[in-house]
């Protein structure tokens, strides 16, 4: 049966970003990606980990300096649990020092973005994640 | 052929340190105040064009300088703890922490907080970079305490024998998670959001530095009163 991508879900988005102004950026960048969404932030690793524990979100903007627990153990707590492992994350850092730290752990990430980061490419970068995600969906429907 | 390059000395180093504290007390402020200045300019005389999401982005720009502003500002305070020290000399801890306790008045007063000493010692120091070290760790036993509790701290001593004396700040705040106890004594570290504990992560870099410059040490542990422990030690 043909199914519509649209009516399948709308994709759940788990930001993880301490700084207003990159929030309110993320925000505008999902808007203009078109990406049907339902945008969940969370300000710091231990809200992350407990959001992640409560819904599995079908892709996670993660940036890597945060207070407390920082986004490269996020990256690693994701990548080593079979239950998240799965969901695509994008990198968003400022520090190219950080975007190497991660880069050694060899996880597979979806991209990195380097700060600041342009509307545009922010939404490209989405735009891309989205398509790969409608043609998952679409094949599994 | 071919020589060596040259080991900077380090006089040279010093002054290129001094070069940085300079560049940040004036070269950088100056664009970031005209940045606030017009801002705040726009915000005031012509409110009437921010329209649609634009009052919102303006903001953003103000509060990120705003911040940007208290960064520098507590960078500065880093790199002058060396370039303003005074000499050591033979100090009454009980009249800095009077001198503490007279300068948070009003976040005392706030909160309700309860401090509580012993008698502390005679040392010899940098009288303004303790009074500065005791603000520091009492300012932030209080801000990180819940809102919902009394802020409760006691402040002790005991003689180290050589390494001279070992003073204790226990309070009841939230408490810093072992994995975070040599990190938090980094510069702008923070481990709670701006939501939660407001500031820009510089008073424990600059207390382990005052601490250093005096020839001891800094470090923290648990409370007995579900808080954090600090200890230091002064020679």
């Amino acid at each position: 049966m043909a199914t519509s991508i649209h009516q399948i879900k709308s994709a759940e988005i788990l930001l993880v970003e301490d700084n207003p102004g990159d929030i309110l950026f993320a925000k505008k960048a999902l808007e203009k990606s078109k990406l049907s969404n339902l945008l969940i932030i969370a300000e710091d690793g231990e809200a992350a980990l407990k959001q992640l524990q409560k819904s599995i979100p079908d892709l996670i903007l993660l940036d890597l300096h945060l207070p407390g627990i920082n986004g490269q153990e996020i990256l690693r707590a994701v990548k080593n649990n079979p239950q998240w492992y799965h969901v695509p994350v994008l990198i968003m850092t400022g520090s190219q020092s950080e975007m190497e730290a991660v880069r050694q752990d060899n996880l597979p990430v979806s991209g990195y973005l380097i700060k600041p980061i342009s509307l545009e490419k922010l939404s490209v970068a989405l735009g891309g994640l989205q398509n790969f995600y409608l043609t998952l969906t679409v094949k599994e429907g | 052929m071919p020589t060596a390059a040259k080991l900077p000395d380090a006089e040279a180093i010093a002054e290129e340190y001094k070069n940085y504290a300079y560049i940040i007390s004036h070269d950088l402020s100056a664009p970031l105040r005209s940045i606030l200045g017009f801002s705040r300019l726009l915000e005031e005389e012509m409110p009437e064009t921010l329209t649609g999401d634009a009052k919102l982005y303006l903001d953003m720009v103000m509060q990120s300088g705003n911040k940007m502003q208290q960064m520098m500002a507590g960078l500065l305070t880093f790199s002058r703890l060396n370039s303003l020290a005074k000499d050591f000399a033979l100090i009454d801890m009980n009249v800095v922490l009077e001198e503490c306790l007279a300068d948070l008045q009003p976040v005392i007063t706030a909160r309700q907080a309860k401090i509580e000493a012993d008698t502390l010692p005679n040392i010899t120091a940098d009288k303004a970079q303790m009074v500065q070290l005791l603000s520091i760790l009492i300012d932030n036993a209080i801000k990180f305490t819940p809102p919902d509790r009394v802020p409760q701290i006691h402040i002790s001593v005991q003689s180290a024998g050589q390494n001279g004396q070992h003073f204790t700040l226990e309070d009841n705040g939230v408490g810093i998670a072992e994995k975070f106890r040599e990190t938090v004594f980094q510069i702008f570290r923070r481990l709670h959001t701006e939501n939660e504990y407001p500031g820009i992560g510089m008073g424990l870099a600059l207390a382990k530095k005052i601490i250093a410059r005096h020839g001891g040490e800094i470090w923290v542990t648990d409370s007995q009163f579900g808080g954090s422990t600090f200890h230091f030690t002064l020679i």
